[in-house]
């Protein structure tokens, strides 16, 4: 039946994981929805730091931001990649080193 | 005349006669190599040949800072150790924060060269000016912690700052590392093997002085402004939380986490050790000298089997090195090891290698059930595991096989093992496998000092943020320079990486604290900072000359140690084994492709991998291409 909803799985790492204090969740979008419409959707229900670290800047998202997608990476600026009923997706803070 | 930024003076040890002696520090030796690892391989070049054993007494060990040591720039609590590396035999150097480079300069000496091998074990302890050795018969077989506890007991001074082995040090195995006040290592390369074999146990030193700098003023302008960009670093948080075991996560995804050997790259239990789990143990974060950042975390187990247990420094190194490179998901495990290669001086990276290729070749039924003294060699066994570490660095049993590092290991146990001796030049692979960075995949094999990723440190193709990289390298080389995966453009990025770093490392601060991780610091920026330190009119082109001069010096160095394009090369496995992980899945490295082009952009013989000797001219370097016959 189509209810017009997707869900989707959030996995959280390091600043994300602290700020939502979780460390997995899913959410439920309307068919059709973005990335920006699951970043605002969370941005809202979390606020502070999480609200923080997805802040949009002329339409587009952090460029520290990391998104990955049933374990690939989407572009750098994912905003409007459109998201699928059962995605799996990763939002990090990615820092490179070691 | 004073040497802006410099103490302008160094010790030069006999340990076989115990003689000491101050030196002045030559002012064109300063302008043309800048200090840390320029001094170090300037000095290796000119007085230890190819004939020298990197554990006879012929080999130097230098311990030396730079001219932004002990200044407020950020990270300049730094110190480098170089000495030829009874890894690799040939070049090698370490580098530790802490704080024990600064006070050496405040006790008014740039670096520390010892030669020779004393009678008896002894410590150096040098106070404001003055230099004696003492007596160290009482601290030889014991830890690092404790060794540093009592040489501050016996001085009377808590605030002094030791460079200490443990006992591996003094049972030579070849990747001890020296341990630097406060709790950080010198790892790499094997200089702790290099200060046993000399019976140094240690080095304290107390200083009352500071660093005179030649305009005052505008230094503390630009360190000013250095600090508050890297405080405003998008990752500044996250680093600032996790330190380098916050990356643990994202390295998995990338198919870039060594599991079971570099069997795999990625571990599915990464979430059980990675620095999110590891948060619930940290009761401190800790900051080097000058340091905006403090990547390193404290870390105490209050219950448990290894309740009681304290350690610091347990970074992205660790918790892949004795965690996913063993198939190990038990956290408080390699807190307990990561203690223990503190304590007893072994370089974790190394010492994790050694374990994960004696279980795999477990695995494949190399070597027989009962090889390592009973142990039980299953991947994951964690006792195992800190059994293991105990006995290396004691030399006990089997550990004294794994205390001679994987190369030598293969060569004892037959040629069937060898394609899993993951090393290069004789170095073991750190926590990064190339087969998911195709730019690490080359780092490795460039490095001056064997298989290493802080050499070239390729940071910025490594998440690929377009914006640093463009700000750096500019829009041209967009998008192939970001792409992990993508052979373009990357011998450029590790060319200058290496230059950048050997100049870094000079200089005397951080890697981590502005320069790769939070790129906050570039060629400009260092360039204001020596110029003010220094009262120079150094150019970043200048600069970069002379970051490429301290490294074609030290790949000089190694071409003299029969090192070349032949030597330049990965295991096996990386170069014909596509990686099954992450989004590496599918990949070698492609290092031929890769290195004619580093070759091309460095002027070296793509044949042969020597240095040319117009190239050698133009650094300045004439005295190379002489001895090399070029």
């Amino acid at each position: 039946m189509d209810t017009g909803l997707i869900t989707v799985s959030v996995r959280y790492y390091n600043v994300f994981l602290k700020a939502t204090g979780k460390s997995q969740e899913t959410v439920e979008l309307a068919a059709g929805s973005r990335v920006r419409d699951l970043t605002r959707t969370l941005a809202g229900r979390y606020g502070g730091a999480v609200a923080q670290h997805l802040a949009e800047a002329d339409g587009k998202l952090p460029h520290y931001l990391r998104v990955f997608r049933n374990g690939q990476p989407l572009a750098f600026d994912p905003a409007d990649v459109v998201l699928h009923d059962g995605d799996e997706l990763v939002i990090l803070m990615a820092a490179s080193g070691g | 005349m004073t040497l802006h930024g410099y103490a302008g003076r160094y010790l030069r040890v006999d340990l076989t006669t115990g003689h000491i002696k101050t030196v002045e520090l030559d002012p064109v030796l300063a302008r043309t190599y800048l200090g840390g690892n320029g001094f170090g391989t300037r000095l290796l070049w000119d007085e230890v040949g190819p004939e020298v054993d990197p554990l006879s007494p012929g080999n130097l060990l230098v311990l030396a800072t730079g001219p932004l040591s002990g200044t407020t720039w950020p990270g300049s609590g730094r110190l480098e150790v170089i000495a030829k590396s009874p890894l690799s035999g040939a070049y090698g150097d370490s580098n530790s924060g802490g704080f024990f480079g600064p006070e050496l300069k405040y006790a008014g000496f740039d670096m520390v060269v010892f030669q020779g091998r004393s009678p008896r074990p002894v410590y150096l302890y040098i106070e404001d000016g003055h230099a004696e050795l003492r007596d160290a018969s009482t601290l030889w077989g014991k830890g690092t912690y404790e060794t540093e506890a009592l040489i501050r007991q016996e001085l009377g001074d808590p605030d002094i700052k030791t460079c200490t082995i443990g006992p591996a040090g003094e049972n030579l195995v070849r990747f001890a590392c020296i341990n630097v006040s406060y709790m950080r290592s010198a790892g790499r390369a094997g200089m702790g093997a290099v200060m046993g074999s000399k019976l140094l146990k240690a080095v304290a030193v107390r200083g009352f002085g500071g660093v005179t700098l030649a305009d005052p003023g505008r230094f503390w302008e630009l360190t000013m402004a250095a600090h508050q960009r890297i405080r405003q670093n998008f990752l500044y948080p996250m680093v600032r939380q996790y330190g380098s075991a916050g990356l643990t996560a994202l390295v998995n995804m990338t198919g870039r986490f060594p599991t079971k050997n570099f069997q795999l790259g990625a571990f599915d239990e990464h979430p059980k050790i990675g620095g999110e789990a590891l948060e619930k143990y940290v009761v401190k974060h800790l900051a080097c000298f000058a340091c905006p950042v403090a990547c390193d975390k404290a870390v105490r187990l209050d219950e448990g089997e290894f309740r009681g247990t304290l350690t610091s420094s347990l970074e992205y190194e660790a918790v892949g090195s004795l965690g996913g490179g063993i198939g190990n998901s038990h956290l408080e495990s390699i807190v307990r090891g990561n203690r223990l290669c503190d304590d007893l001086g072994m370089d974790i990276i190394s010492a994790g290698r050694t374990i994960s290729f004696l279980m795999e070749l477990g695995q494949r039924g190399i070597i027989p059930p009962d090889f390592a003294d009973g142990l039980d060699l299953s991947w994951g066994n964690y006792h195992t595991m800190l059994a293991l570490l105990e006995k290396t660095a004691l030399r006990q049993g089997v550990g004294n096989l794994l205390a001679e590092g994987v190369r030598r290991m293969a060569l004892e146990i037959g040629p069937e093992s060898e394609p899993y001796a993951m090393h290069v030049k004789g170095q073991e692979i750190a926590c990064q496998d190339g087969r998911g960075q195709q730019s690490m995949g080359l780092a490795h094999v460039t490095s001056t000092r064997g298989a290493d990723h802080l050499k070239a440190y390729p940071t910025i193709d490594e998440t690929g943020f377009p914006s640093p990289a463009v700000a750096r390298y500019g829009e041209q080389y967009m998008p192939e320079l970001i792409d992990p995966h993508a052979v373009r453009h990357k011998p450029m990025i590790v060319k200058d990486g290496e230059d950048f770093s050997a100049v870094v490392d000079a200089s005397g601060h951080c890697k981590i604290g502005g320069t790769f991780v939070i790129a906050e610091i570039d060629w400009e920026d260092e360039a204001g900072a020596l110029q003010a330190a220094t009262g120079w009119n150094i150019t970043a082109d200048e600069l970069k000359a002379a970051g490429e001069r301290i490294y074609n010096l030290q790949r000089c160095y190694n071409v003299l140690h029969g090192l070349g394009r032949a030597q330049d090369t990965l295991p096996r496995r990386m170069l014909t084994e596509p990686n099954p992980s992450g989004t590496g899945r599918g990949r070698v490295v492609e290092l031929e492709t890769m290195l004619d082009e580093y070759y091309v952009l460095r002027g070296w013989d793509l044949k042969t991998g020597v240095p040319t000797r117009a190239r050698l001219l133009q650094l300045g370097l004439e005295d190379a291409a002489e001895r090399l016959k070029l």
